[in-house]
């Protein structure tokens, strides 16, 4: 069979193995919830609550005002304790809302829909926003917009992006496993939504009993107008036009969206959510992660609350292993954002934490000058010359990182992956893109 | 939960092939050559490659020393720049211009320039081109041995080496210019002197092998061994050197020249594979290689063919070299969606 995909790419170790066999568990209540009130692309929230305030899990906490924004859930009930700033994993301080779990657990009244499939696709719509719910691969984009495209264009395709293909993380291959039959159900909720033909499920080979499980349950249980496409395992797989590309064989021109080609993209985990959204009425308060990496005693994916600080997830999975932690990364080894602070909260893009013990951490300022090896630019899924890009970022010829197509990188971090001279493009990138963007924003001064 | 974590962006998993292991692995891909070369040339070949490493990794050390810039001999470049130095060099090179070579092509070349991965042109083959100019007036690089000459000698013979003269290692009967039947011309010498080359050589397979009067790394077979190996470790790939070959295959035809012995003879497996294929000098981008192999394909058929001298592969490649970061600017490839 010839597997589908894109032109570029790496093949970077996969280390599934730890724990791709192991089933979702619930970790235990921690002593402290944190929900930042931004958890998405977009405006950040308005709190709902006070402090001393009692909320129940699925409560409503904050309020979404602008339009790209998602509301916030208690994903517990408790006392809330404070409203204050606290740290989130880009680095920042963020507005959050601490909430002070009870013994007893109560959750509001909710909503169910026994056959979601006769309810308008208005409601559902609506129902999603409601839910808050966010793009789960990571980019936390509100899933509600994403189901309205622009009307003036046709959209044929539903891609769902089943590919992971982030070294490590296993919560959707084990969601794929565990849950088949309600992620098809969402599937077929989502297609009848955005009024397109047919879904298509991009799942990379190395995740073959997903892929027949999926496709098991297709047949057995007659879902109409959903394919699987099994794919080459291959970073950035996952990347929007990267798979929309390995599905449709169709090219989303430069800084446009995906509806362009007529496709909406949604993540397994996105899928699921919207299901249990209409299906049960349960609003985004929970989900599923991998905890994982060489740094950990007994890495698993966990379902887990929402606002649950990091340090109780890696107490939950044994702690340590092979010395002391040198780094701890949310999200994907590849593009996700290393932490300094454990108390930092999971959010509702966080798709895994990876541990490393301190000895497999290099010094990120020890690198070398760019050797023109080429390798980046032979895997750039962008087809940029990364090596140019950096070079000029390094010695601050922004028009020149500009003219090279900086902005059109989308930061898969592969040409760093490949660079035999360890030098950091992503650090590049950003700081040219910075400049530039500040640059393009400076009104025109005449002399 | 306290714990000191480093916090760097993204990626957190890096590949382990770094700079060193590329030149261990080019470092790998010419031993063959060079043990070709030490059966064809006896200790000579060997002599000339030691001095050419000792001389680069040293001045390697001393420069960087003077200029305080980290050390970087681990990372194996010094090594192979001078092994491809050694290799582009007769195997009766004498030790001090040897030496002059590692000297030129390490400060002069490579640090000059700003060190590794600043440098615009191929040390290893602006030194030779140096030494060459240097020698101009004494022919001192212009001779050449016959492969296997130790065989007609016997061990005892061998024994008695007297070490040096013009720094170079001669048996008694290597003396140059008193035995007549040691020294040879090069293949292509033979060619532009328009005597029939294969009244001198059995065929194309001693051009193949490397049983020719040349320099160090004349093996074209060894050289393609090491090349293939490093095509497979992906260190290389063959838009260069296979528009270098094309080039100058077409051109023969169109000139009426042999193409088989114009590809073997000369240098070009070496350059083609070796020389031009240097990451730090040569394009990055699909079309820009292609260009650039063409380049040296066409400079060097007509010098060598045409021209004032007899060889043209490093000149060729040391002009385009100069070039190849204009023709990367203006072969950037169309964006994916644009």
């Amino acid at each position: 069979m010839r597997l589908s995909s894109f032109q570029g790419g790496i093949h970077p170790p996969h280390h599934k193995h730890e724990t791709e066999n192991k089933a979702i568990v619930r970790a235990p209540l921690p002593e402290r919830i944190i929900l930042p009130l931004s958890q998405h692309i977009g405006a950040p929230c308005k709190p709902l609550v006070k402090v001393g305030q009692k909320v129940k899990a699925g409560e409503k906490i904050a309020e979404a005002e602008a339009f790209i924004s998602a509301p916030i859930h208690a994903s517990v009930s408790g006392i809330v304790e404070s409203i204050a700033p606290h740290p989130h994993f880009t680095g920042a301080e963020m507005m959050s809302i601490t909430i002070i779990p009870d013994k007893n657990q109560e959750s509001i009244p909710l909503q169910e829909i026994p056959n979601p499939e006769a309810e308008p696709i208005e409601k559902i719509k609506s129902l999603v926003k409601e839910a808050g719910i966010v793009g789960m691969g990571g980019a936390a984009f509100p899933t509600f917009i994403k189901l309205s495209p622009p009307k003036d264009k046709r959209i044929d395709s539903l891609v769902i992006n089943g590919c992971e293909c982030e070294s490590f993380l296993t919560c959707d291959h084990r969601i794929l496993l565990e849950r088949t039959e309600d992620f098809l159900k969402g599937v077929s909720l989502v297609l009848r939504t955005i009024e397109a033909q047919t879904a298509y499920i991009g799942i990379e080979i190395n995740k073959s009993n997903a892929i027949e499980a999926v496709q098991k349950c297709i047949e057995a249980s007659g879902f109409q107008n959903i394919q699987v496409v099994a794919l080459e395992t291959k970073y950035p797989q996952g990347c929007e036009k990267q798979l929309i590309k390995a599905v449709l064989n169709r090219e989303v021109p430069l800084r446009k969206l995906p509806s362009e080609v007529g496709a909406v993209v949604q993540n397994v985990g996105t899928i699921l959510a919207i299901y249990e959204a209409i299906r049960f009425g349960k609003p985004l308060i929970e989900r599923v992660l991998t905890v994982t990496g060489p740094g950990l005693q007994n890495p698993q994916n966990i379902l887990a609350k929402l606002g649950t600080p990091i340090s109780h997830l890696i107490s939950f999975c044994g702690g340590w292993k092979d010395g002391p932690p040198g780094k701890v990364v949310v999200g994907g080894p590849m593009t996700g954002f290393a932490i300094a602070n454990l108390d930092i909260p999971i959010v509702k893009g966080t798709s895994g934490i990876v541990v490393f013990p301190r000895h497999m951490v290099p010094d990120p300022n020890k690198y070398w000058p760019c050797l023109k090896c080429g390798k980046c630019a032979d895997i750039c899924p962008m087809f940029l010359l990364p090596n140019l890009i950096g070079y000029y970022s390094e010695n601050e010829r922004y028009r020149e990182a500009d003219e090279c197509g900086v902005l059109d990188c989308m930061e898969c971090g592969s040409c760093a992956f490949v660079c035999p001279s360890r030098r950091p493009m992503i650090q590049f990138i950003r700081k040219a893109k910075a400049q530039i963007m500040a640059q393009k924003k400076k009104p025109m001064v005449r002399g | 939960m306290k714990e000191s974590l480093i916090v760097s962006p993204p990626p957190h998993i890096k590949t382990s092939e770094g700079i060193s292991e590329a030149m261990r692995d080019v470092i790998i891909a010419l031993v063959p050559t060079l043990l070709v070369a030490i059966y064809f040339f006896g200790f000579n070949a060997l002599f000339v490659t030691a001095v050419c490493i000792l001389s680069t990794v040293l001045t390697e050390f001393f420069v960087r020393a003077v200029l305080d810039r980290p050390f970087s001999l681990n990372d194996g470049s010094a090594v192979v720049t001078g092994l491809l130095l050694a290799l582009s060099l007769p195997p009766t090179t004498p030790w001090w211009l040897a030496a002059l070579g590692g000297i030129v092509a390490i400060a002069v070349a490579k640090e000059l320039f700003g060190g590794l991965g600043k440098n615009i042109f191929n040390p290893a083959l602006f030194a030779r081109t140096f030494l060459f100019v240097f020698t101009v007036w004494h022919p001192l690089l212009e001779e050449y041995i016959k492969p296997l000459w130790w065989k007609s000698h016997s061990f005892t013979q061998l024994l008695t080496t007297k070490f040096f003269e013009n720094g170079v290692i001669v048996t008694d009967l290597l003396a140059r210019k008193r035995i007549d039947g040691i020294t040879a011309a090069t293949p292509l010498a033979i060619a532009r002197a328009g005597s029939p080359v294969f009244s001198t050589l059995s065929g194309y397979e001693s051009l193949l092998i490397g049983n020719i009067g040349g320099v160090i790394g004349g093996s074209s077979l060894a050289l393609l061994l090491g090349a293939a190996y490093l095509l497979y470790k992906k260190h290389i790939d063959l838009y260069i050197p296979g528009s270098i070959l094309i080039t100058t295959a077409l051109l023969s035809i169109g000139f009426g020249k042999d193409p088989i012995f114009q590809i073997l003879a000369g240098g070009l497996i070496l350059g083609a594979f070796f020389m031009a294929t240097d990451w730090v000098t040569s394009p990055v981008t699909k079309r820009g290689k292609i260009i650039y192999g063409i380049g040296i394909g066409i400079f060097t058929f007509f010098v060598r063919n045409y021209g004032t001298r007899v060889e043209g592969m490093c000149t060729a490649i040391l002009h385009m070299n100069v070039v190849a970061l204009f023709i990367d600017r203006y072969t950037q490839p169309r964006r994916f969606g644009g």
